[in-house]
């Protein structure tokens, strides 16, 4: 037997204080008697009487001394210190977007309290989350009442995704344990049997329709119209009609009625012009009006640019002719930037930075910093002085959105730098335009978003600038490195946003009203967040601000025909779920004070 | 009085006590003619004694049968049965007004008054002479005499009275009515002979001047055995003097060891002085200590 705290002994000096209080009773009864002469003749005849008749039925102290004696033994916390095998258990908690039908988390918890009950002294349980990401919801203790207070405040995520990145998580948290382990995933449906796993399944099956994904792209004719593009699913074993309404800023714009049968997915498309983009925040927001076993994917949210023009920064020496093409577009604001005044972060400001036939020395697409960048002439990717063979430029791509409505017809080059395009994995290439073989026009699309687009020559070494596909050509490729703006702001719950330089994200997505009237974000930090709930977040840069729309878009987290329930699941059954011996020493002195109230009441100790 | 006592002297009840009497252990001499034989003899028809004839005597007396036998006169002498004083005291001192707090039974004080409305409906029905005092510290109401049965709503008017409630003291109570009765004759005590001076020296007062006295010792349930434990701030109620006790069971025990002392005191000390003892517990039945503990004590026959 060892003592978690010792230092509760030295408590029992208290032991005295029982005592004087017992031999000091404050209040006497007051009671009239005919005569005090016989009480007056026993006390004198047995003078002792005096000090131990105040002692009464000593019985009475015995049981204040002993319940006293055992909430000291449970204040200092025996334990048990047999050689007795010890038993980690980790639970694995499914709390991914599924978990939210009816009832299901719920019963995941209680299963969970369940296993947590039955701890014996010397067992720690550890509990896992799994939200797409694994999270531990409580690390390794043996204190049943932090668990359970740790199982209370887990509620279920928007996010989707596997579990095996939890599972190994988990087994890494047993290897590290010395004696039995006991792994327990609940969930709504089993997983494929692993050996050492206990599994308790949670769920039932339920029909479910879902909007699986909601996308948006400029219209390649109209690039500040937005074409948006839904996809839904009837998770369902019967036919089902599903009503999808289309809302902008809380305004609905368009509904749908689709007939679906068992199982079917349907595609939807829809316009949204650039007149309805013109103001408000540009909230999409797609809905399924029927009511069925999950609520979060009935929504589906995008976020559209509104009527704010994209920002273009042109660096280099004057140049008449493409300083006009980017003015040509009225959706373009741009701003130009004599070479000296050049600073390396001046990028991630901009929707598209143009440098014309000049480049800040030694700059590679790493040293330029966040952004996206369209280098006429002078490209990072400028292999010395070779030059290639002049030819005429031709299309070696026609469909490359760069490329939407320009008739290149006959563009002679003057002369054209040779092109060493980085060759390391990183960057998606793609060749639109070339020369006699050559690339000279190149897309890049890298990390992150990250886009670029290099043309071999200078706006005045060809013909192009006189071409009436000129402008056109230079809006394209502004809008395309811009275009990574809109994918940017579709994420999926449980990805984790890490905010640049200067930015900040709310903490918390809009709620559903405040999305429909525009509010922006409560609380905003710096620091990664992962994105565990659907809708709108704010990021807010030094310059102005944008929202990341966050769906589930999940196919597994909408499918509950799977689920199943198995509650014979008994993890840890058998071991009997002991009380700790404080426990024990608590609830005998409580017994003891009820004995001791009943006796006293009933005089037998008074 | 209580109502209580309207009923208990009943006709039935009443027709009970027709046949008892008080009893004397001594005799005294009368002044009138009664039930009760005296030391004169005289005309009643109780045999007493014979004497020898001397002029003047009255010859109808004479035992001529005797004379037959022996040739002697003899006179034949029958007993003079005379009436006698009873004289009935009554403790109403606080402690007799004492009771329990949960009892249900009558008083000490109470049923010694409806013991005293008995006697003397005894003592009448006897053609006596009876008169009745209440004391405490001192005597504090006399009756008067009182003779002959329809005297019995006198006494029982008079003990509807309430006098007393003070403390007790039975040798300025006792003694002062031994100084002031010129005649001898029954002197009955109903007290509970709680006098923190002693009982010893009230009944002296009595015995000494030859008195027949008879103590009907009179305590409350509570008194003998209390029910109360634990600690417990007591109050005398005479003295209004507090002492604090924890009264556990062994204390309780010795206390009713102590009170059995006091009492086989209180009776050892009558029967060395002749005086008759009757204990009565406040809650026996009325009926019992009439008809049973007053015969077993020699106080009615």
């Amino acid at each position: 037997m060892n003592f978690l705290f010792p230092g509760a002994f030295f408590l029992s000096a208290l032991a005295v204080v029982v005592v004087a209080l017992y031999l000091r009773r404050p209040q006497r009864r007051t009671l009239e008697v005919s005569t005090l002469l016989f009480w007056r003749r026993v006390l004198e005849r047995e003078p002792h009487r005096r000090f131990l008749g105040r002692l009464r039925n000593p019985l009475s102290l015995l049981l204040q001394l002993v319940i006293f004696l055992l909430l000291l033994l449970a204040l200092a916390r025996p334990e048990e210190t047999s050689p007795r095998v010890r038993r980690a258990t980790v639970i694995v908690l499914d709390a991914r977007a599924r978990m939210q039908a009816a009832g299901v988390f719920h019963a995941a918890v209680l299963a969970a309290q369940d296993v947590v009950s039955k701890l014996r002294p010397k067992d720690e349980v550890a509990i896992l989350a799994v939200e797409g990401v694994p999270r531990i919801v409580s690390p390794f203790s043996n204190d049943e009442r932090e668990l359970r207070r740790s199982l209370a405040l887990l509620a279920p995520s928007d996010a989707g995704g596997g579990m095996e990145e939890t599972l190994l998580l988990a087994r890494r948290l047993l290897d590290a344990k010395p004696g039995e382990h006991t792994l327990v995933v609940i969930s709504d449906r089993k997983a494929p049997a692993s050996e050492g796993v206990e599994q308790i399944a949670v769920g039932s099956p339920r029909d479910n329709a879902a909007i699986l994904a909601l996308a948006q792209r400029p219209l390649p004719v109209s690039p500040q119209s937005i074409e948006v593009f839904a996809k839904l699913a009837n998770f369902s074993s019967t036919a089902r009609d599903t009503e999808l309404e289309l809302s902008l800023d809380g305004r609905p714009f368009d509904m749908q009625r689709f007939p679906m049968g068992p199982g079917d997915e349907r595609n939807f498309s829809t316009i949204v012009p650039k007149e309805m983009l013109a103001s408000g925040n540009g909230f999409l927001v797609a809905r399924l009006t029927t009511a069925d076993g999950l609520a979060f994917d009935n929504t589906g949210r995008a976020a559209l640019p509104t009527g704010q023009r994209l920002r273009v920064l042109l660096a280099g020496p004057d140049d008449p002719f493409l300083e006009n093409a980017l003015k040509a577009d009225p959706a373009l604001a741009v701003e130009i930037l004599r070479p000296e005044a050049w600073r390396s972060d001046m990028g991630a400001d901009f929707d598209a930075v143009v440098f014309d036939d000049w480049l800040p020395e030694g700059a590679t697409l790493e040293t330029l910093g966040r952004g996206s960048f369209f280098f006429f002439g002078r490209t990072p990717f400028d292999a010395s002085t070779e030059e290639v063979r002049a030819a005429p430029l031709e299309a070696a791509n026609s469909q490359s959105p760069i490329l939407w409505n320009v008739e290149l017809g006959v563009v002679r080059l003057a002369r054209a730098g040779r092109l060493t395009l980085p060759d390391d994995g990183q960057w998606r290439i793609s060749v639109p335009v070339e020369s006699g073989g050559e690339p000279v026009v190149v897309a890049l699309e890298g990390p992150r978003g990250a886009r670029a687009v290099a043309v071999a020559f200078a706006v005045g070494d060809s013909n192009f600038p006189l071409r009436a596909a000129f402008p056109l050509f230079v809006s394209n490729v502004v809008h395309w490195l811009s275009a990574r703006t809109a994918e940017e702001g579709a994420w999926k719950a449980a990805q984790t946003f890490v905010p640049a330089k200067g930015e900040k994200i709310s903490r918390d997505p809009l709620l559903p009203g405040e999305a429909a009237s525009g509010n922006t974000a409560s609380s905003l930090i710096e620091t990664p967040l992962g994105l565990r709930r659907n809708g709108f977040y704010e990021v807010r840069g030094p310059i102005r601000s944008r929202w990341l729309a966050v769906n589930t878009g999940n196919a597994a987290e909408s499918d509950l025909r799977m689920a199943e329930s198995d509650r014979n699941g008994s993890a840890l059954s058998g071991s009997g779920g002991t009380l700790q011996p404080w426990r024990w020493l608590t609830l005998v002195a409580a017994a003891l004070l009820v004995a001791e109230w009943f006796l006293h009441h009933r005089r037998v100790t008074e | 009085m209580p109502r209580e006592d309207a009923d208990l002297f009943d006709g039935d009840f009443l027709a009970r006590l027709e046949h008892v009497r008080l009893q004397m252990r001594k005799r005294f001499a009368g002044t009138l003619r009664a039930e009760r034989r005296s030391r004169r003899t005289g005309s009643s028809l109780e045999f007493a004694d014979f004497r020898n004839y001397v002029p003047g005597d009255d010859p109808r007396r004479i035992d001529w049968s005797i004379y037959g036998r022996i040739e002697r006169l003899m006179m034949k002498l029958y007993e003079e049965e005379e009436d006698l004083d009873v004289g009935i005291l009554i403790d109403c001192s606080a402690s007799m007004r004492w009771r329990s707090r949960d009892a249900s039974h009558s008083t000490k004080f109470a049923l010694s008054r409806r013991l005293a409305a008995a006697l003397a409906y005894f003592a009448l029905h006897g053609l006596d002479h009876v008169a009745l005092w209440f004391f405490d510290s001192a005597l504090r109401a006399e009756s008067g005499h009182y003779r002959g049965r329809p005297a019995f709503h006198e006494v029982l008017r008079f003990l509807r009275t309430s006098h007393g409630g003070g403390g007790t003291d039975l040798f300025a109570s006792l003694g002062r009515f031994g100084r002031s009765r010129r005649r001898r004759g029954l002197a009955i005590v109903l007290s509970d002979c709680l006098d923190s001076s002693g009982y010893e020296r009230g009944l002296s007062a009595l015995v000494g001047r030859h008195f027949a006295v008879h103590l009907v010792h009179v305590m409350d349930p509570a008194e003998c055995d209390p029910a109360e434990s634990g600690d417990l701030m007591l109050r005398d109620c005479e003295s209004a003097e507090e002492m604090t006790v924890t009264a556990s069971p062994g204390l309780r025990r010795i206390y009713r060891e102590e009170v059995e002392r006091f009492r086989n005191g209180v009776k050892s000390w009558c029967a060395r002085h002749g005086a008759g003892y009757s204990f009565i517990i406040a809650d026996s039945d009325f009926d019992d200590i009439i008809l049973r503990a007053f015969r077993r004590d020699g106080l009615v026959r």
